[in-house]
């Protein structure tokens, strides 16, 4: 959404104190069979969790809280480790897609940085180094758009309804649900007051609140103090750390249910297979991550081709989104003016469609196709009408049969076809070859030779021969 | 955050049209004091840093310069084109430890030695740890803001040293979010600029390149990553607005408040209230107070987009209530009256 039309949205949500939907769909498929939840707290720039809640969401969580997140010892994490495990085995057992709910992004990171310490520490317990490699797994394909495993509850409600609050405001999952909740009369004081205490999994730390300082002045205590002494301690970490890390799960929880009840339908069969697809590779083979060229290039390949095909069905599935791109190009509207077609439901079929917009991003070779049908083709023709608008010149190339838009004077909508190739060969032939541009520090040094005294054009067409 | 050394400078290139910031600098105490007086109400959000960042902070530094900075040595090692071993380092923490003034003073001296000898051929470490260096900013109050890199290295292409800075945050695969690279981008643009000055004191010819170095924190434990050098041409020129809007409002408070301190003339201040301020500024909702029925409290994009229009007329102009003035307000209101009638058709269905 551009700067105005956001703008214009906040306006209209101050004005009815309430969150605006800017979707008619969802980006989110429908939750598989196998969906859990993780809310965690983690120390303020050490990244280590010291409390994680996690399982299924209809249920209570279980909670893990650590008394010294910062020692070596990892057994505490064995519940969770244990968990992640079995998820997954039973999502394999079940032939089920994954689908991991997280209040927002700093869970997804400390999840990662819980990754990266453990998935290759030969010291620790195989149950860890795989948990270690799942979050990994789990955090990597967070990154790929359009990916269908992590639900970022903060950041689905961010894309899909617009409140009367700062854009940065709205990095609070409290603060949007604020937005979201018909009983709160005032909601621009009500998530401003919410903001006062974190929701990016950390502890509160305000004057009325000020569990981080507790907590370290605890740890201290507890390492010199033994017996009973000792045990009431840890019991008040134990119980500071089950609040904080359960505020966040009912975030988590109260986030998902908003975003359910917006009641967007979704149409993402091809990124749920792709994702699945990906993930399931990933957690039967083990995680690599890209560090040679040939498999950044493909791993970037893959994230554009994930970009443009979550762009492509978000603009397919959504009128609003339509809309915009309309305004921009990216979108034509028009009628179709001409059809010629010698033989009814035969090739060879092209039309021409006119349109009142004035400037349209097609280009002319384009892949195209008609929304809401079966019907697509190739931009061949691009001409300006004579009373201003744009004609658009069109060989179709599959649903030549489809009648109802195959007529002169039907209303179309046209998108370009997403172009997701990923060219697996050629990134193996140059991988093959080695070009030093690519895999050395430097230029190869080649020996010097007395000139042939031909020019630098005749070497070249020799060369191409 | 504070408004000390570094940090102020940073602050200030990040919002130099914040007169209050400007006040806050030049009055002593800490910001939290500074919005107590001014309120006169308790700070009631999160203050400062945490006790966990400043553990980690001092850890990973200690961990770095332990064993005559070996972890420095190593990370630095490829840059400079020398083995480890024959990394010269030198600490003036063990000279003069301390943050107090005297300390920081013997420190900046020593720093000015080391910056001539090098730059004279004479024999200098390669890596200074905890120097000091100053911009002045001579004559008035606060004359002076100390810079206090973390590191000095020396350049291998020529005899200047380049500052660096620890980070002990973690980052992953060393690279970070778009935001704090640019909050520690001025950061090094500060100290940048406050290491020209010194060079520009005894050698005018000196070319020291715009690039710092940053050393951040592995996953594991304190392990450093490699150095990132990075570019900071925009840092510096941002610190010297920066230091620019602090002359003119160091002027325009000296200007009112005629020998009183500082926080007794905010009211005649000019605010200049943005999104990032709300995770930066003690005086962020004092600020906000003054555009709360405007545009801008929707955002720094709505600021810009309705410019200085108040909400209600925003929403008169949605209703019908209120006629638009010129051209701008006219599209405005035929797109919210779209809107607003695409939203009650929803609402309806």
């Amino acid at each position: 959404m551009n700067a105005f039309d956001d703008t214009l949205h906040r306006v209209l949500a101050r004005y009815h104190g309430r969150a605006i939907p800017v979707r008619t769909s969802s980006q989110l498929s429908p939750d598989p069979d196998v969906t859990i939840g993780i809310a965690t707290i983690k120390i303020v720039t050490e990244e280590q969790i010291q409390a994680i809640a996690f399982g299924e969401l209809d249920q209570e969580p279980q909670v893990i809280v650590r008394l010294d997140p910062i020692g070596r010892d990892v057994q505490d994490l064995e519940p969770f480790a244990a968990f992640l495990g079995d998820t997954v085995v039973r999502a394999a057992a079940v032939d089920s897609a994954l689908r991991l709910w997280v209040p927002h992004s700093v869970t997804l990171e400390a999840l990662d940085v819980l990754g990266h310490r453990y998935w290759r520490n030969q010291t620790a317990p195989a149950s860890i180094v795989r948990m270690g490699e799942i979050c990994r797994i789990i955090a990597h394909e967070a990154i790929i758009p359009g990916q269908q495993l992590v639900a970022d509850a903060a950041a689905l409600l961010q894309d899909h309804v617009v409140t009367g609050l700062a854009p940065l405001e709205e990095g609070h999952l409290g603060a949007i649900l604020a937005w979201l909740d018909p009983t709160v009369s005032d909601p621009v004081a009500e998530a401003r007051e919410r903001i006062r205490l974190p929701a990016s999994g950390v502890l509160p730390n305000t004057p009325d609140c000020h569990w981080d300082d507790t907590i370290d002045r605890l740890r201290k205590e507890m390492k010199g103090a033994h017996g009973a002494r000792r045990h009431l301690l840890e019991d008040q970490i134990a119980h500071i750390l089950r609040r904080a890390v359960l505020r966040e799960w009912n975030l988590l929880i109260e986030g998902r249910r908003a975003f359910l009840d917006l009641g967007l339908p979704s149409s993402l069969s091809g990124l749920v297979k792709d994702s699945n697809q990906r993930v399931r590779d990933a957690l039967d083979n083990g995680f690599f991550p890209a560090r040679s060229p040939k498999r950044l290039v493909e791993q970037l390949n893959v994230m554009e081709a994930g970009q443009e095909k979550s762009e492509l069905a978000a603009l397919e599935a959504d009128a609003m989104l339509r809309d915009q791109a309309a305004r921009a190009g990216g979108v034509v509207r028009g009628e179709v003016s001409t059809v010629r077609q010698n033989k009814p439901g035969f090739k060879p079929c092209d039309i021409e469609v006119s349109s009142d917009q004035g400037i349209i991003r097609f280009r002319l070779d384009d892949k195209v196709r008609i929304v809401g049908t079966n019907v697509a083709g190739v931009v061949r023709g691009l001409a300006t009408a004579p009373g201003g608008g744009t004609r658009v010149c069109i060989e179709i190339t599959s649903g030549v049969r489809t009648r109802n838009v195959l007529t002169a004077g039907a209303r179309v909508e046209l998108i370009r076809e997403p172009y997701a190739f990923i060219n697996y060969r050629s990134l193996g032939e140059a991988h093959t070859q080695q070009p030093w541009a690519f895999y050395s520090d430097s230029a190869p040094v080649l020996p010097s030779r007395p000139s042939s005294g031909q020019s630098a054009l005749a070497i070249a067409r020799a060369m191409r021969r | 955050m504070s408004v000390k050394g570094t940090t102020a400078l940073v602050r200030l290139a990040s919002n130099p049209g914040c007169e209050i910031l400007g006040a806050m600098i030049l009055e002593p105490g800490s910001e939290k004091r500074f919005y107590e007086r001014v309120v006169g109400e308790p700070y009631d959000r999160e203050f400062g840093e945490r006790q966990s960042s400043k553990r980690r902070g001092a850890q990973f530094e200690q961990n770095a310069y332990a064993g005559d900075a070996r972890l420095l040595r190593e990370a630095f090692a490829s840059h400079l084109g020398l083995a480890p071993d024959d990394v010269v380092v030198r600490n003036l923490l063990d000279d003069f430890p301390g943050t107090k003034d005297d300390a920081r003073i013997a420190r900046l001296s020593i720093t000015r030695t080391l910056l001539k000898d090098a730059r004279e051929g004479k024999p200098a470490p390669h890596i200074i740890i905890q120097p000091q260096l100053m911009l002045p900013t001579k004559p008035g109050p606060k004359p002076y803001f100390f810079v206090a890199p973390d590191l000095l290295i020396l350049s291998p292409q020529n005899d200047v040293y380049l500052p660096g800075d620890l980070k002990s945050f973690v980052v992953r695969e060393n690279e970070l979010s778009k935001g704090d690279l640019a909050r520690v981008r001025l950061q090094l643009g500060a100290q940048l600029l406050a290491l020209m000055h010194e060079y520009d004191r005894f050698d005018k010819t000196a070319i020291i390149p715009a690039s710092g170095m940053l050393v951040f924190s592995k996953p594991n434990g304190l392990a450093p990553h490699a150095p990132r050098i990075e570019d900071v041409a925009g840092g510096v020129e941002a610190i010297r607005i920066g230091i620019a809007a602090f002359l003119r409002h160091r002027q325009r408070v000296n200007d009112l408040r005629a020998g009183a301190e500082p926080y007794t003339v905010v009211a005649d201040l000019q605010p200049h209230f943005q999104d990032s301020c709300l995770n930066t500024c003690v005086m962020a909702q004092w600020c906000r107070q003054r555009v709360a029925e405007a545009a801008g409290d929707l955002g720094d994009v709505a600021g810009r987009v309705l410019g200085d229009m108040e909400l209600s007329r925003a929403f008169g102009l949605m209703t019908g209530d209120i006629e638009p003035a010129d051209d701008h307000e006219r599209l405005i209101a035929r797109h919210l009256v779209d809107l607003a009638e695409q939203h009650s058709i929803e609402r309806a269905a």
